[in-house]
């Protein structure tokens, strides 16, 4: 049995009332207040270093310079490093989707025996870890250090996700639906690809977003695990040290100590670790779409 | 649903329980052979002591000599920091190559290197340390530190007669200090690297505002009448002195302190890595604080400056009228302040200025040493033999002056008068040094590029320090140091570690921070009783201890004089 | 029919095969595992990648028990059963720091769990798709500076001396707030932040839970007559309920720990009453003291915890009708 095409649902026209007014007005207001931050950052990303450490830069660039900018993109190894890290990310993702859904699938049965000691043994991972060194001993044990699986593997089992998309295929997909499958001879690997997965966009696009802004951003792992290939370092990392870097005093060094000034640097740096990604929702949204399960449903 | 949970329950602790069993086990096997070689170094070794002995561990040249070289292939794992410079690997780039060609391969030994990060050197030691693939020298800037690491096991005991007979030049220029100041506990532990007495810090001042209120930079001759001068900024309203948190390090008290320094008290109260809170000096450096903060003559929120580039950001803005820094001669200091001040004027802070009338501006003296470096517990004799090779090596004139120079022909064209390289402008050959010039390789041997004598090397570093156009200002640093020379002295240094420092100076730098904030912020007819309190909360915290274990070892003479 | 042992009748009509209760069982099972083997393959894969990532290191919790030298390894190192413990329990910063955490922590579930709800029901009000679609963008900025710059940020505009907000109060004839420099202005601030920081990248989970809503449910609400209100109330809550019931429960896992990021970027060292919490404590002896032990230590104290109060949510949640976790 086929679930039916979406259809898209019938918005009917209401008359725009006085609370529409005060919902539109509240919600620019957050995003006001979220939006304008940023504005400061990237005017700081576009100004003269005197000023920004002055702070007499708001929303505005003074003194306007790509000199940063310029910096960023004159290192080779920074668009290396970009390539390394759409890599990491996507593939991360990818494994971290098929994990979750591999594992929330069958927590979602509830006549799956064990499922309460499963959940546990999952769970039990959010909560407790061993700390930077046992991990690192692990890592190393492993042999994953200095590859890019060191930055994939360890993090793609997700107890918090796997939850989250238990609890949605719990509640969004009718056990109707399955039982009515199962019924007509399709084994659960049949359920899960032709029922769950399609009825379960929503929840695959968040999470996966969540997946892939959490790679993008960390680099606390890379710190430690990515020594010796200098190549491997992910952008995150790179601009890490970048900021570090120039924000270091250097006691009795001498000339070619190429200084640049860390406040712009690190707004620039900012801007350009979060374009990126900022571009990458809008194609998500539209899995946010509601509807999605009109006309699978007969009660 | 009790039943499923204790079975959840123990299920789980017997997955924990077999995991536990499995890691563990994996962890002692993986030892490296070297490992059994060595004696242990937990007191039963016979080559540890200092006394010349040509016995078990050490290799003097009794039955084998390496001097020449390795008959099997050795490997040499050496620390070097990584400071993710653009474009430098430091595992492998032209310098390494060189050093491969010009050292390892004439002695059979393969030079590798092991990035540790700058900022975060000691969790990359502990976790290389933990899974057993540290470099053979273990090293840090700080002597708390490498006491840390020592007290942690990870070093094995030298022997200097090993170290005089490998690398006569190297133990020439450091058998001093290495013998004075490596000695753990009667057992040699470290050798280091030397550093000159040279240090280019720097105070600054904005001259157009000394002046503008009546007065000259010559005429801060105490802190007296520096107060009076930020009383007239104050009422002028021209701004404050720079001000920020104190923190990590500990060397606030100098300047109230009494001349001569009484050695116990030295001995037992400073401590660049705990504030000496309960002495007198501190207390004198509390009032004064708390009277600039009140009459509002110093940055009324310098506690808010809590790293370099806050105070910078103070002073560029032209909010406060003096600031300090390591100055070399590309800082970007003077051009910032002039773009938001353009009317701005610089001078360098004379000596006597932070110090009450009457007094002598005391200060702390940089030991002899720079880097302070131990063998790997796990090193093997060999490893151990070609790490006095490689130092033996890089102490050779030659050879430290190409690495930290470069190649004549290639990074410079020959040298000037003061036997300086005359550097080639932008040189972007292969043999381009590290942006910060080689710093982390040669930094074992020496903290500082040395030019033949101290004069000639005083000369040459002035031209690097030295921003264009402000050559005055290194030029006053350098005679205002030679001025307080005589009143620089080291901090005293334990032989034995002190274990109360390791266990609670985190805590009470906290708590430090936090008690001498209230006090400095507090009207002063609170003074008294507020800083009674805060003595008493300072020592129940730990500062007891540490008093009780400094002064026991001092009696016991565990002190170097 | 309960016929104890195997019996078959020989042949003939009436006769029942009734197995007994092992056999019973054991048929069940075979039949169970026939229908859902599927599932336990596909569980495979997660459960290696918890084990091998996630459970072999955690033998380094022994060191919480241990006094760790690095040379002597895990299991060399003396064993020193509670004793850290009972270091970290005396410890005169403990006490604060555990009611700072658990202030924190809750004021933080007060508005920082709520706020992301109350934004998504807004949000779903909002018929203009782009209208929407932009907002939603630009909400979820704050997500992506990092705490350190979000500091720096927020003294530029709430510092007491030079802040942007301050000036403008001053020139309207109003007295400066130190909004982060006295005790409960931090702590006003902190929440308020941490609000901020948070309630746009909050929204997307809701979101994505109520376009699995039902959309006839709104469609048979309105033909009864609720309004924009009920329809939220009777409707959408209702259907993103157990989403919020699981974050809540798993959110309460993390009742003892906290971000130490957030605290270090907002802390001043004049004002402490609040900022010293169980996070900070683990950094300061961690990293900054090396003490890896007792780090250890307060880990596992903060995992317990954490641990011990989702059990207890999680059966509060079922007798109230949910799902629950387990």
């Amino acid at each position: 049995m086929q679930v039916s095409g979406s259809i898209r649902a019938v918005h009917h026209r209401r008359r725009f009332d006085l609370w529409d007014v005060v919902i539109y007005t509240s919600i620019a207001l957050a995003s006001l207040a979220c939006l304008l931050p940023f504005v400061h950052v990237v005017a700081k990303s576009l100004s003269t270093d005197a000023y920004v450490i002055a702070n007499k830069v708001f929303l505005w660039p003074e003194g306007f310079t790509i000199e940063a900018y310029k910096k960023i993109f004159a290192d080779a190894s920074i668009i290396r490093s970009l390539y390394v890290t759409v890599f990491i990310t996507v593939t991360f993702t990818v494994l971290g989707m098929i994990i979750t859904t591999c594992a929330a699938y069958p927590l979602s049965r509830r006549n799956l025996k064990g499922n309460a000691v499963l959940t546990f043994i999952f769970m039990f991972t959010l909560y407790f870890g061993g700390g930077i060194i046992p991990e690192y001993i692990n890592i190393s044990n492993l042999g994953l250090l200095d590859t890019v699986w060191a930055l994939i593997l360890p993090p793609a089992f997700s107890a918090f996700n796997l939850l989250i998309m238990r609890t949605s295929i719990r509640s969004n997909i009718p056990d109707s639906l399955e039982e009515a499958a199962r019924i007509d001879g399709a084994g659960h690997f049949r359920v899960l690809l032709t029922i769950v997965l399609p009825l379960s966009k929503p929840i695959i696009a968040t999470l996966s977003l969540f997946y892939a802004v959490g790679r993008w951003n960390a680099y606390q792992d890379a710190l430690f695990y990515i020594k010796y290939a200098t190549e491997l370092r992910p952008l995150q990392l790179k601009l890490y040290y970048l900021v570090v870097q120039a924000s270091e005093s250097f006691q009795l060094e001498m000339t070619n100590v190429n200084l640049s000034n860390p406040e712009v640097l690190k707004a620039s740096v900012v801007v350009f670790a979060t374009v990126p990604i900022l571009l990458v929702y809008p194609f998500i949204q539209k899995y946010f779409v509601q509807g999605v399960l009109i006309g699978a449903i007969k009660e | 649903m009790k039943k499923k949970l204790v079975l959840v329950l123990a299920v789980f602790v017997l997955v924990l329980g077999v995991l536990a069993g499995c890691s563990g086990s994996n962890n002692e096997s993986n030892n490296t052979p070297a490992n059994t070689n060595n004696t242990t170094n937990t007191g039963s070794n016979s080559g540890g002591n200092s006394q010349p002995s040509g016995d078990g561990n050490a290799n003097t040249g009794g039955e084998v000599d390496y001097r020449n070289g390795f008959p099997e292939r050795v490997t040499l794992e050496i620390p070097v920091y990584d400071r993710a410079f653009e474009g430098w690997n430091v595992a492998d780039n032209y310098y390494t190559r060189w050093i491969q060609q010009e050292f390892g391969d004439k002695y059979n030994i393969e030079v590798k290197f092991t990035p540790i990060g700058r900022s975060t050197e000691v969790q990359d030691f502990q976790q290389l340390l933990a899974s057993h693939r540290a470099p053979d020298i273990i090293f840090h800037y700080d002597m708390p530190q490498a006491l840390n690491y020592y007290a942690s096991e990870v070093m094995q005991p030298l022997d200097v007669e090993e170290i005089a007979h490998y690398a006569p030049t190297y133990w020439n220029n450091m058998k001093d200090t290495i013998l004075r100041y490596g000695i753990i506990e009667g057992k040699q532990m470290f050798f280091f690297a030397k550093r000159p007495n040279v240090s280019n810090w720097v105070s600054i001042i904005r001259k157009d505002w000394v002046e503008a209120v009546g007065m000259k930079v010559e005429d801060l001759t105490s802190l007296e009448k520096y107060n009076e001068m930020l009383e007239k900024w104050r009422d002028a309203g021209l701004g404050t002195a720079g001000g920020s948190l104190q923190r990590n390090v500990f060397n606030y008290s100098y300047a109230f302190r009494d001349w001569p320094v009484d050695p116990e008290t030295h001995a037992i109260y400073t401590d660049l890595s705990v504030a000496d809170f309960t002495t007198e000096a501190t207390e004198k450096w509390l009032r004064n604080l708390n009277y600039q903060y009140n009459n509002r003559l110093i940055d009324q929120e310098f506690y808010l400056r809590d790293d370099a580039n806050k105070v910078k950001a103070e002073f560029v803005a032209g909010r406060t009228g003096t600031y300090g820094e390591y100055i070399a001669s590309n800082t970007d200091i003077f051009e910032a302040v002039l773009k938001n001040n353009p009317e701005a004027e610089f001078a360098v802070i004379p000596p006597y200025a932070g110090i009450p009338e009457g007094g002598v501006p005391q200060g702390r003296l940089d030991w002899p040493f720079g880097m302070i470096m131990g063998i790997n517990y796990e090193s093997s004799d060999e490893e151990r033999i070609a790490v006095w090779l490689y130092l033996e090596w890089m102490s050779q004139p030659e050879n430290l002056f190409a690495l930290q120079n470069g190649f004549d022909g290639e990074n410079y064209n020959g040298l000037d008068e003061n036997g300086v390289p005359i550097k080639v402008a932008d040189y972007n050959g292969e043999a381009k040094l590290s942006p910060n010039n080689n710093k982390d390789y040669w930094c074992l041997v020496i903290e500082a590029p040395s030019y033949g004598t101290e004069e000639q090397t005083i000369k040459a570093l002035k031209s690097f320090w030295s921003p264009p156009g402000y050559e005055y200002i290194v030029e006053d640093m350098l005679k205002y140091r030679e001025e307080v020379l005589p009143y620089l002295y080291p901090d005293p240094l334990f032989t034995v570690p002190i274990e109360s420092v390791s266990k609670y100076k985190a805590d009470l730098n906290n708590l430090f921070q936090e008690l001498y904030l209230d006090i400095v912020m507090s009207p002063p007819d609170q003074f008294d009783a507020k800083y009674e309190a805060a003595k008493k909360r300072f020592l129940d915290a730990g500062y007891q201890e540490i008093i009780d274990e400094k002064k026991a070892a001092y009696d016991a003479g565990y002190i170097l004089d | 029919m309960n016929i104890e042992g195997a019996s078959t009748k020989p042949g003939g009509q009436g006769s029942l095969v009734v197995p007994d209760a092992k056999t019973l069982k054991r048929k069940q099972f075979r039949s169970y595992m026939m229908q859902n083997w599927q599932l336990y393959v596909l569980l495979i894969i997660p459960l290696a990648f918890a084990l091998t990532f996630k459970y072999a290191p955690l033998s380094g919790l022994i060191l919480a028990f241990k006094d760790y030298k690095i040379a002597r390894g895990f299991w060399g190192s003396e064993w020193v059963g509670f004793q850290i413990f009972e270091e970290i329990f005396r410890h005169r910063e403990f006490l604060r720091a555990l009611r700072n955490t658990l202030l924190l922590n809750t004021l933080d579930l007060l508005f920082s769990f709520t706020a992301p709800i109350l934004l998504a029901l807004l949000l779903n009000e909002i018929r203009h798709s782009v209208y929407k679609r932009i907002n939603q963008s630009l909400l979820y900025l704050p997500h992506f500076l990092s705490w350190p710059i979000i500091g720096a940020l927020a003294y530029q505009l709430l510092g007491l001396g030079n802040g942007l907000i301050n000036n403008l109060i001053e020139m309207m004839g109003g007295e400066r707030i130190p909004f982060l420099q006295s005790d409960y202005h931090w702590l006003a601030s902190y929440v308020g932040i941490g609000v901020w920081a948070g309630m746009g990248w909050g929204t997307i989970i809701y979101l994505a839970a109520i376009s699995g809503v039902n959309p006839e449910l709104y469609e048979a609400a309105t033909v009864d007559g609720a309004g924009r209100w009920r329809r939220m109330w009777y409707v959408t809550i209702p259907g993103i309920r157990a989403t919020i019931v699981t974050l809540l429960i798993l959110n309460l896992g993390r009742i003892m720990g906290g971000s130490f990021e957030q605290i270090y970027a907002l802390q001043n060292k004049a004002t402490t009453e609040f900022t010293t919490t169980i996070p900070v404590l683990v950094y300061r002896w961690g990293i900054e003291g090396g003490n890896f032990s007792r780090a250890t230590a307060v880990g596992l104290f903060q995992s317990v915890v954490g641990l011990i109060l989702i059990l207890i949510a999680d059966r509060i949640a079922k007798k109230l009708g949910e799902d629950g976790l387990l």
